[in-house]
C-alpha cells in the first residue's frame, strides 16, 4: 500500500484555556486538492500554521510519506516540502520579482550573488513550471493576483510537494480567481498535494476533490466533494440546519430618490466617464466591474476620498457642493463602509460599544461629555440589529472574528440613521454564517426603507443582494440588470469584459 | 470596570508614600543612623558636588575621600550629585536637609540658587557654598579679581622689558558672559592692571561688561563660553581686527577657552613665541604642562580645584562650632605660578599638587579646627 | 482579570519592591518627609507626562516639551518680576504654551510632518527662545513670595502636588468621559479609520499638541516656583523622561492605548528611583542607566506576556 503524502493524526493545540484544535486527523494524497472549510475561529488558520511550522502542536503526529516529522521552524517545514501561502502575502516589496522568487535560495558562488544570476534562475524556474511573470519588475508594482502567482511559483520551485493556500481568492476578482483555480488544478496534476482553505463554497465545489470541515477545533466531516452538497457542508460548519443560502428579495417599488449622481467625471486614474445613476428608497443598487473599471472609485468618492471628481450629487433631495472630505460625506447623510475593515474601517483597540458610537458622538454627548447611558443603549440596539456575537459590549474589536468585526463596522455606520448606505466589499474575509447574516441585515434595511449602493468584487453576492445591478467598464456604466438572480452572473461577467 | 480600580490604586499609592507615618522613621529624630557608621563624635557632612561626570569636579570627591581615609580623620561625607542641573540641585538640597548632618556643603550648578537657599536656610544647618554663592550659606570662593591682577603683574613685568607698548600690542581677553559678572572679574581686572603698565588706554573695570568687545585702542574681548570650540570660532572670526604685526597677550577665564583661542591664533600664523604670550587659569594638567614647556605660557593662575574639598570640610567644621567667618568670602587656595615657582607646588613631571599656598586673612580662621593640619599639605601649617 | 488591570497591579507591585529595596539600604528612605520629597520632585515631570500621554495616545509624541518647560519657567519669572499676580502670570505662561502647541499641531496635522521631526524642530526653537529671553542667564524671582505655587498648604502638602492631582483627575475624566478623549483613542488607534469615519483628525491632533505644550509650559512655571528662578537650562530632559514614564505606564508608541493611572505610576516609579539612588549616593549617570534599564525591563516583561498569550 502506498503511504499517503501527508497524514495528520490527533493534532491538538491550545492557547491558555482555549482549545483551538482537538483530535484533528486526515490524509492527503499526492495530486489531491483538499478543501479545508470552517467558520472563523474554527481552527483553520492554526492548522495551516502548524503544517507550515510556524506553530508547534501540543499533541498529535504529522507524517510525510509514512515517516513522522516535526518542525521547529518554518524553514524546517519548507525543507520537508510543505509550503504555506498565507492570506496576507509576505514578500519584499522593493526587491524584484525574480529576487523574491529565489529568496532564501540565492544562487551563490563563494558567498557572492548577483541580480543577474537571480534573474536567470527565476526565469528557468518560471519556464519549467509554465508561469508567465514580469520577472524584473518590483514586487510592489504587481497586482495582487500576480503577487500570489509569484508566491506559488516560489513554493513549487522549491519542489514543495504540499502547498497550503489560505484564502487565496479573497481579494481577487473573478478573472484572477479562475486563473488561480486553474493553476491549482495544474499543480495537482503534476503530483502536488494542495490544501485549499476558503470560504467560497462555489470554488470548493468547482475545483476541489475532497472537503474537510472544521468546527470549534474538531474535524466534523471529511468526504469527496462529489458525495456532498453546499447545504450539507454549511450544516456541518454551523452545526445547525439553515433553510437557505440566499436571502429572498422583496419586490421593490419605491419612488423617492435617496441618492443621485449626475455626470460624474474624473480624469485621474482610474477614470470616470459621465457616470449617472440613482438609488431609490428601499433599493439596493449593486455596482460591479473589474478592478479599475470605476465601481470602487464611485464608492470611495461618496465616502469623500476623491475630491477631484466633478459632477452633481444629490442626497435625499439636497444638492451637494462637493464631497471633498469624509466629514462632508458624513454631514450629507452618507454612511460609507470602506472595503478594508482592518486598516480603513475599525479602530481595533476600541471596544464594541465605543466603535458603535464613534461616528455619532455628537448626538450622544452634551457639552462634549459623553452620555454613558445613551451610548450604552445605542450600542445594545445596534448589536442586536446586526446580531453581533461577542463576549460583551466591552470586548475589544480586535479580538472579534472577521464576520463580527464586519458587523460592528456596518453597525457603526447605521448608528446615524443615514440617508443612504454605501458599502464596499461587505463580506470580504467573512465566513458563511456571518455572510448570511450580513446579507439578511442589508435586505432588512432595504425593506425598512434605507437605500444602499453596494460595490463588491463577489459577483455572486452582487446578484444575490441587488435589486438593480449596474455593470461598469472603463469608467462608464455599460449594462443594467433588473432583479438579477444567480443565473445573471454570466450576463454580468460578459458585460464587465470579463470571462465569456 | 477596571479604570476606577487603577485610578484608586495610583492615588492610594501616592498617599501611601506621602503619608507613611508612625511605623516610619519620622519618630526617630536623633541624628545617629542617618549617615551611618562611626561614633557620635564623627563629623557628618552632606556634600552635593557640581557633577560627578566631569573629571574636574569628580576629583574634588575622590581626593577628599582619599585624604580622609589616609589620614584617618574623623569625618564622614555623604555625597550627592547635582549633575549640572538646577532641579537636581534643589532635590539634593532637600535630601541633604533630611539627613540632618552636622553641616552641609553645596557646589551650586548655576545662580538659580534662590529656592535652594530657602530650603537650606529654613533647616538652620550650617552650610558652605562653594564657588557660587547661595543665600543663607557662607561663601567659599576663589578671588577672581586677584587672579586677574596677579597674572597681569607677572606678564606685564616680563613684556615691559621686551618693549611691548601701545604701538605694538593687542590684549586679547576671553570672558564667559553666562557665568556671571563675578567670574569675569579675572579678565576684567587683568586688563585694568596691565594697561597702565604698558601705556595702554586705562579704563574703569566697571566699564568692561558682558557686552564689551573693544576696550580702548589695544584690547579686544571675546566670549568663549569657557569652552574650546566656541573660543576657537570666536577668535577665528575676530582675527582680521587684530592689527598685523602686533604682539598679542592672551588671557581668558579658563584653559579650555585659552587653548581654543591659541589654536585659532596658531592656525592664522600668529603663534610665534616672540610675538605671543599667554596667561593661564586653572592649575589643571594642561596649564601646568604648558607653564613648564611652552615658552609663550608665562603664568598660570592655579586654583587647586582638586583640594577644594579640604577647605570646605574645614570651613564646615568651623561654622558648626559657631565661628563666624571674618570676611564675606572665605578664600579658596590660589596663587599665580610662573616658570620659576611651578615646581614648588607641583610634583616634578606631573600636575599633582604637593603643596598648597599659605593661608590668608580671610581663611586664617580655618586653622583652629585642626582638619587642615591633619591633611598636612598647606605651607606654613 | 484583564490586561490593563493586571498591568497596573504589576507596576504597583514593582513600585512597592523598589520602595522596599531602598528602605533596606537606608531606613531614612521610608519617611513622610521623603515621600513628600518624591511627590514634590515628581510633580514637574508628572504635569509634563499628563500632556505627553495625550499625544502618545493620539499616535504621536511631543519632543518639544524639553524646550517648552524652560520657556515656561523663563516667561513665568519675567512676568512675576514685572509685578504680575500669580494667576495672570500662569495665564501668560499657558498662552505661550498654547502658541507653541499650535505650531506643533499645524506642522503635524496640516503640513503632515512626522511628529518626531516636527517636535524636534520646535524643541530647538522654544529652547532657543528660552535661552535668548533669559539672555543666557538665570532670572531670579525678585519677590520670594512669588514662589507660592511651590509653597506648602493643605495638610502640609505643596500646592503644585495638589495641582498635579487636580490635573490628573481632570485629564482622566476627559479621556474617559468626553468626546475629545474618545476621538483621541480613535485617531491613535487607526488614523485612517477615524478620518474615513468623518472625524476631524486635524482638529483633534492640533488640540492634543496644544494641550501638551500648555501643560509643559505650566510645569515650567511650577519648576521656576520651586527654584525661585526662571532658567533656560532646566527641564531639558523632560521629553525623554515623560515619554519613558508614559510608556512604562502601559501606553503604546503606536497609539490608541494608554491612560492616566499607568502614567502616574510610571512617574512615581521614575521619581522614586531617582530619589532612592540619590539617598544611597549613586552618581547621576548611574541613575540614568538604571532608569533606562527599568524601562526596558518593564516593556520587555509586558511584551513577553503578550507573545506567550498569542495576542
Amino acid at each position: 500500500m502506498v503511504e499517503p503524502l501527508l497524514a495528520i493524526d490527533g493534532l491538538a493545540k491550545q492557547y491558555g484555556h482555549h482549545r483551538v484544535l482537538e483530535g484533528v486527523s486526515f490524509t492527503l494524497e499526492a495530486g489531491e486538492t483538499a478543501a479545508l472549510i470552517g467558520e472563523n475561529g474554527a481552527g483553520k488558520s492554526t492548522l495551516a500554521k502548524v503544517l507550515a511550522g510556524a506553530v508547534r502542536p501540543d499533541d498529535g503526529k504529522i507524517c510525510i510519506d509514512g515517516k513522522e516529522v516535526s518542525f521547529a521552524t518554518p524553514r524546517e517545514a519548507l525543507t520537508h516540502g510543505i509550503a504555506f501561502i498565507p492570506q496576507e502575502l509576505v514578500y519584499v516589496p522593493n526587491l524584484s520579482v525574480a529576487e523574491n522568487i529565489v529568496l532564501g535560495r540565492w544562487p551563490r558562488r563563494a558567498g557572492m550573488t548577483s541580480p543577474a544570476w537571480a534573474l536567470r534562475q527565476a526565469a528557468s524556474e518560471a519556464r519549467r513550471f509554465g508561469f508567465q511573470l514580469p520577472l524584473d519588475r518590483q514586487m510592489m508594482a504587481l497586482s495582487l493576483a500576480q503577487q500570489q502567482m509569484v508566491e506559488i511559483l516560489k513554493a513549487v520551485a522549491r519542489n514543495s510537494r504540499i502547498i497550503v493556500l489560505d484564502e487565496p481568492t479573497a481579494a481577487l476578482n473573478s478573472e484572477d480567481s479562475q486563473q488561480l483555480l486553474d493553476l491549482m488544478s495544474g499543480l495537482a496534476t503534476s503530483g502536488v498535494g494542495v490544501i485549499y482553505i476558503s470560504h467560497r463554497l462555489d470554488e470548493v465545489f468547482r475545483a476541489c476533490r475532497t472537503v474537510h470541515v472544521l468546527r470549534n477545533g474538531r474535524l466534523v466531516h471529511s468526504s469527496a466533494v462529489s458525495d456532498t452538497n453546499p447545504k450539507d457542508i454549511i450544516r456541518h460548519m454551523l452545526g445547525r440546519s439553515i433553510d437557505e443560502v440566499i436571502v429572498p428579495k422583496e419586490r421593490f417599488d419605491g419612488s423617492t430618490k435617496v441618492l443621485e449622481l449626475e455626470d460624474w467625471e474624473r480624469s485621474a486614474s482610474p477614470p470616470l466617464r459621465r457616470v449617472s445613476l440613482a438609488v431609490y428608497e428601499g433599493e439596493i443598487v449593486g455596482l460591479y466591474g473589474v478592478r479599475g473599471a470605476g465601481a470602487e472609485t464611485i464608492a470611495e468618492t461618496l465616502g469623500g476620498l476623491h475630491p477631484d471628481v466633478r459632477g452633481r450629487t444629490t442626497v435625499a433631495g439636497h444638492a451637494l457642493h462637493a464631497l471633498r472630505h469624509p466629514v462632508a460625506s458624513r454631514r450629507a447623510g452618507i454612511a460609507y463602509v470602506p472595503a478594508d475593515r482592518k486598516s480603513q474601517g475599525l479602530v481595533l483597540t476600541l471596544s464594541v460599544q465605543q466603535s458603535f458610537s464613534l461616528l455619532v458622538m455628537r448626538a450622544l454627548s452634551r457639552f462634549g461629555v459623553i452620555a454613558g447611558r445613551q451610548e450604552g443603549a445605542t450600542a445594545r440596539r445596534l448589536a442586536s440589529e446586526v446580531r453581533l456575537r461577542a463576549r460583551g459590549l466591552g470586548q475589544m474589536v480586535g479580538e472579534l472574528s472577521g464576520g463580527n468585526q464586519q458587523k460592528v463596522l456596518v453597525g457603526s455606520r447605521l448608528a446615524s440613521t443615514p440617508n443612504v448606505l454605501v458599502l464596499q466589499e461587505p463580506t470580504r474575509g467573512v465566513d458563511v454564517g456571518a455572510r448570511l447574516e450580513i446579507h439578511r441585515l442589508l435586505r432588512q434595511l432595504a425593506k425598512d426603507g434605507t437605500g444602499a449602493l453596494l460595490v463588491t468584487s463577489d459577483i455572486e453576492e452582487a446578484t444575490i443582494l441587488s435589486d438593480r445591478l449596474l455593470i461598469l467598464r472603463d469608467g462608464a456604466i455599460v449594462h443594467e440588470i433588473h432583479q438579477p438572480t444567480l443565473s445573471s452572473q454570466a450576463e454580468a461577467l460578459h458585460a464587465a469584459g470579463g470571462l465569456d | 470596570m477596571h479604570r476606577p480600580v487603577q485610578f484608586v490604586t495610583t492615588v492610594s499609592t501616592a498617599i501611601l508614600l506621602a503619608a507613611t507615618a508612625a511605623c516610619g522613621n519620622s519618630v526617630d529624630t536623633s541624628t545617629a543612623g542617618k549617615t551611618s557608621g562611626g561614633t557620635s563624635s564623627t563629623f557628618k557632612i552632606s556634600f552635593s558636588n557640581y557633577t560627578e561626570a566631569a573629571p574636574l569636579f569628580r576629583v574634588i570627591h575622590t581626593n577628599l575621600d582619599k585624604a580622609i581615609k589616609d589620614k584617618g580623620a574623623d569625618v564622614k561625607v555623604k555625597w550627592y550629585d547635582n549633575a549640572g542641573d538646577p532641579a537636581k540641585m534643589l532635590q539634593n538640597a532637600q535630601l541633604m536637609v533630611a539627613d540632618k548632618p552636622d553641616a552641609i556643603v553645596i557646589y551650586p550648578v548655576s545662580s538659580a540658587t534662590l529656592g535652594v537657599g530657602k530650603v537650606l536656610g529654613d533647616s538652620k544647618i550650617p552650610c558652605v557654598s562653594v564657588n557660587l554663592d547661595t543665600a543663607a550659606c557662607h561663601f567659599l570662593n576663589i578671588n577672581n579679581r586677584a587672579l586677574g591682577e596677579g597674572t597681569a603683574k607677572v606678564i606685564g613685568d616680563i613684556v615691559k622689558q621686551r618693549g611691548w607698548n601701545a604701538t605694538n600690542t593687542t590684549v586679547l581677553i576671553g570672558q564667559n558672559a553666562a557665568a556671571g559678572e563675578q567670574v569675569n572679574d579675572c579678565v576684567r581686572y587683568f586688563y585694568t592692571t596691565i594697561a597702565p603698565m604698558l601705556g595702554l588706554d586705562v579704563v574703569d573695570a566697571a566699564s568692561i561688561t558682558a557686552k564689551t568687545t573693544k576696550i580702548g585702542a589695544n584690547a579686544i574681548q571675546f566670549d568663549g563660553v569657557s569652552q574650546l570650540q566656541p573660543s576657537f570660532e570666536a577668535v577665528k572670526n575676530l582675527l582680521p581686527s587684530i592689527p598685523k604685526g602686533n604682539n598679542i597677550i592672551l588671557y581668558t577665564v579658563n584653559n579650555d577657552s585659552t587653548n581654543g583661542a591659541l589654536r585659532a591664533l596658531v592656525d592664522a600664523g600668529r603663534g610665534d613665541k616672540a610675538k605671543l604670550v599667554i596667561g593661564g587659569l586653572g592649575g589643571d594638567e594642561a596649564g601646568i604642562k604648558a607653564l613648564r614647556n611652552d615658552p609663550r605660557w608665562l603664568a598660570e593662575g592655579d586654583i587647586f580645584v582638586s583640594w577644594w574639598g579640604e577647605y570646605a570640610v574645614a570651613m564646615a567644621q568651623a561654622l558648626a562650632k559657631g565661628k563666624t567667618p571674618p570676611n564675606q568670602v572665605t578664600a579658596l587656595p590660589q596663587i599665580i605660578l610662573d616658570k620659576q615657582t611651578v615646581d614648588q607646588y607641583h610634583k616634578a613631571g606631573s600636575a599633582d599638587v604637593k603643596l598648597l599656598p599659605k593661608l590668608d586673612p580671610s581663611n586664617e580662621y580655618l586653622r583652629d579646627g585642626g582638619f587642615l593640619q591633619v591633611v598636612g599639605n598647606i605651607a606654613g601649617l | 482579570m484583564n490586561e490593563s488591570t493586571l498591568r497596573a497591579l504589576l507596576l504597583t507591585g514593582f513600585l512597592v519592591l523598589i520602595i522596599i529595596y531602598f528602605t533596606t539600604r537606608d531606613s531614612a528612605f521610608l519617611s513622610r518627609e521623603n515621600g513628600l520629597n518624591i511627590l514634590v520632585n515628581a510633580s514637574v515631570i508628572g504635569i509634563v507626562s499628563l500632556g505627553q500621554v495625550l499625544t502618545i495616545i493620539s499616535g504621536g509624541f511631543d519632543l518639544s516639551v524639553s524646550g517648552t518647560v524652560p520657556l515656561g519657567s523663563v516667561v513665568f519669572a519675567i512676568l512675576v518680576n514685572r509685578g504680575w499676580g500669580i494667576l495672570p502670570a500662569v495665564g501668560g505662561v499657558l498662552a505661550v504654551g498654547a502658541v507653541c502647541g499650535l505650531v506643533n499641531g499645524l506642522l503635524v496635522a496640516k503640513v503632515n510632518i512626522n511628529p518626531l521631526i516636527a517636535t524636534l524642530g520646535t524643541l530647538s526653537v522654544t529652547g532657543g527662545i528660552a535661552l535668548t529671553i533669559a539672555d543666557g542667564l538665570q532670572i531670579p524671582f525678585s519677590d520670594p513670595n512669588a514662589g507660592v505655587l511651590a509653597e506648602q498648604s493643605l495638610f502640609g502638602v505643596n500646592n503644585h502636588v495638589w495641582i498635579l492631582i487636580a490635573l490628573s483627575i481632570a485629564i482622566f475624566l476627559v479621556l474617559r468621559y468626553t468626546v475629545f478623549g474618545r476621538y483621541l483613542y480613535a485617531v491613535g488607534g487607526n488614523r485612517e479609520a477615524a478620518r474615513l469615519g468623518g472625524i476631524r483628525v486635524s482638529a483633534v491632533t492640533t488640540g492634543v499638541y496644544v494641550s501638551s505644550a500648555m501643560l509643559a509650559s505650566l510645569a515650567g512655571a511650577v519648576l521656576a516656583s520651586q527654584l525661585l528662578t526662571g532658567s533656560g537650562t532646566v527641564g531639558t530632559g523632560s521629553a525623554l523622561l515623560s515619554i519613558a514614564a508614559v510608556i512604562l505606564g502601559g501606553a503604546s508608541l503606536a497609539g490608541g492605548v494608554g491612560g492616566v493611572p499607568g502614567t502616574l505610576i510610571g512617574v512615581l516609579i521614575l521619581g522614586t528611583l531617582a530619589n532612592g539612588m540619590a539617598i544611597i549616593s549613586v552618581p547621576a549617570f548611574y541613575q540614568t542607566i538604571a532608569t533606562g534599564l527599568v524601562l526596558l525591563l518593564a516593556v520587555g516583561v509586558s511584551q513577553a506576556r503578550r507573545l506567550r498569550l498569542g495576542i
